[in-house]
């Protein structure tokens, strides 16, 4: 399954995140971008736990763009569920 | 259910109060998928709640759900039962909000249903709900607690709420009422002036002497005088201990009414210190001896 319009979820307040999503740029491809004070640390762990999500909701193609503000793995997912949900 | 003083709500849409709510110093939580929640982030709130509790484990956690009436509580009941919190905080509860709730749940759960329901704690917070306190008291063998909720019920009856609180004295002196006669906790509606710290020992002293054992937070700042309103005094506890042991003398000499620091003493007395003791013992003010 494929993201076919914009949606987000989530804040810019401390210890929370903002999820964007958009449609693929190119069709079955995923991309996620990332934005965190604690990217060099912690960017690999919020990106795999943003794909987790995505893969556990079978989507395939989609852009993801995280302003993440010291948000933890739940809070990570949750939004990111969020932000399917509203897609779909 | 354990004895709690203090339940604090948290707005369930925010993740750095639900992860740091433990060390607050509440005796339990209360995630708020209602009031705290505008409409438009209802789904963010539930999926944020259900993963924080499936994450953290806290002393004790209810999460309040959205009322019957609206388009919303039935996805907050599957949510939560993906990590069931200690106990659910029905809004506006009535006979038929919480029959209806036990029974999504109890079809949710399935076969575990007996073994996994977490406790009801019945938000009464209109005139109906005043009234009729007794039947919802009764109506679920999950409720554990009867909670005041004196802003919607003011709102309800078309009051004005004011510091000194009078025009709630009916609906409280009743609410502690019925929650004794049938074995619940009561807890008083939050004191809403986070400012006022002298207003809230007074209001929550008062709650305490007309029956409530605990009461409503909406700040954390609230919570140490909460706590001390509910708690015995030291002084208290060993008048009620001296006044025990007095009691286990006069009982071996075969004496039914004793005279204890210059007054009789019966039964209901006695009992009173006993009960005393046992709340002292439960918020760990005393040992067990």
């Amino acid at each position: 399954m494929e993201i076919n319009k914009y949606t987000r979820a989530g804040t810019l307040q401390s210890n929370d995140c903002l999820i964007h999503l958009y449609p693929p740029d190119q069709p079955g491809k995923i991309t996620v971008e990332i934005d965190s004070p604690v990217l060099y640390e912690f960017g690999e762990q919020i990106k795999k736990c943003v794909l987790q999500v995505l893969a556990d909701k079978s989507i395939e193609g989609c852009r993801v763009k995280v302003e993440d503000r010291g948000a933890l793995d739940c809070t990570l997912a949750a939004r990111t569920k969020t932000a399917v949900e509203r897609a779909l | 259910m354990r004895k709690l003083r203090s339940l604090l709500f948290m707005p369930g849409n925010n993740p750095a109060m639900l992860v740091g709510a433990d060390n607050l110093g509440a005796d339990g939580l209360i995630f708020d998928l209602e009031d705290a929640v505008s409409i438009n982030e209802k789904d963010a709130a539930r999926d944020l709640v259900c993963n924080t509790l499936s994450t953290f484990s806290y002393k004790f956690v209810a999460v309040r759900i959205n009322p019957v009436d609206s388009p919303y509580w039935q996805n907050d009941l599957t949510a939560i039962c993906q990590k069931l919190p200690d106990a659910i905080v029905i809004p506006k509860a009535s006979v038929r909000s919480i029959q209806i709730v036990e029974k999504t749940l109890s079809e949710l759960l399935g076969d575990t249903a007996k073994q996994q329901m977490p406790a009801f704690l019945l938000l009464l917070e209109n005139a109906v709900g005043i009234i009729e306190a007794a039947q919802i008291a009764q109506s679920s063998p999950y409720n554990q607690a009867l909670l005041l909720g004196g802003e919607d019920y003011s709102t309800d009856m078309s009051i004005v709420r004011t510091k000194t609180a009078k025009e709630l004295e009916f609906a409280r002196f009743q609410l502690a009422n019925v929650a004794r006669a049938y074995n619940l906790q009561a807890f008083d509606t939050p004191f809403t002036d986070v400012e006022d710290s002298e207003g809230l020992a007074h209001d929550a002293r008062f709650a305490r002497s007309i029956g409530f054992t605990g009461k409503l937070a909406i700040n954390p700042r609230q919570l140490q005088i909460i706590s001390d309103a509910f708690s015995p005094s030291l002084n208290e506890l060993q008048q009620a201990r001296a006044l025990v042991a007095a009691a286990e003398e006069a009982s071996e000499k075969g004496l039914g009414v004793f005279s204890f620091q210059g007054k009789m003493v019966d039964l209901p007395v006695v009992r009173r210190a006993q009960q005393l003791l046992e709340v002292g013992y439960e918020y760990g003010l005393i040992d067990g001896d």
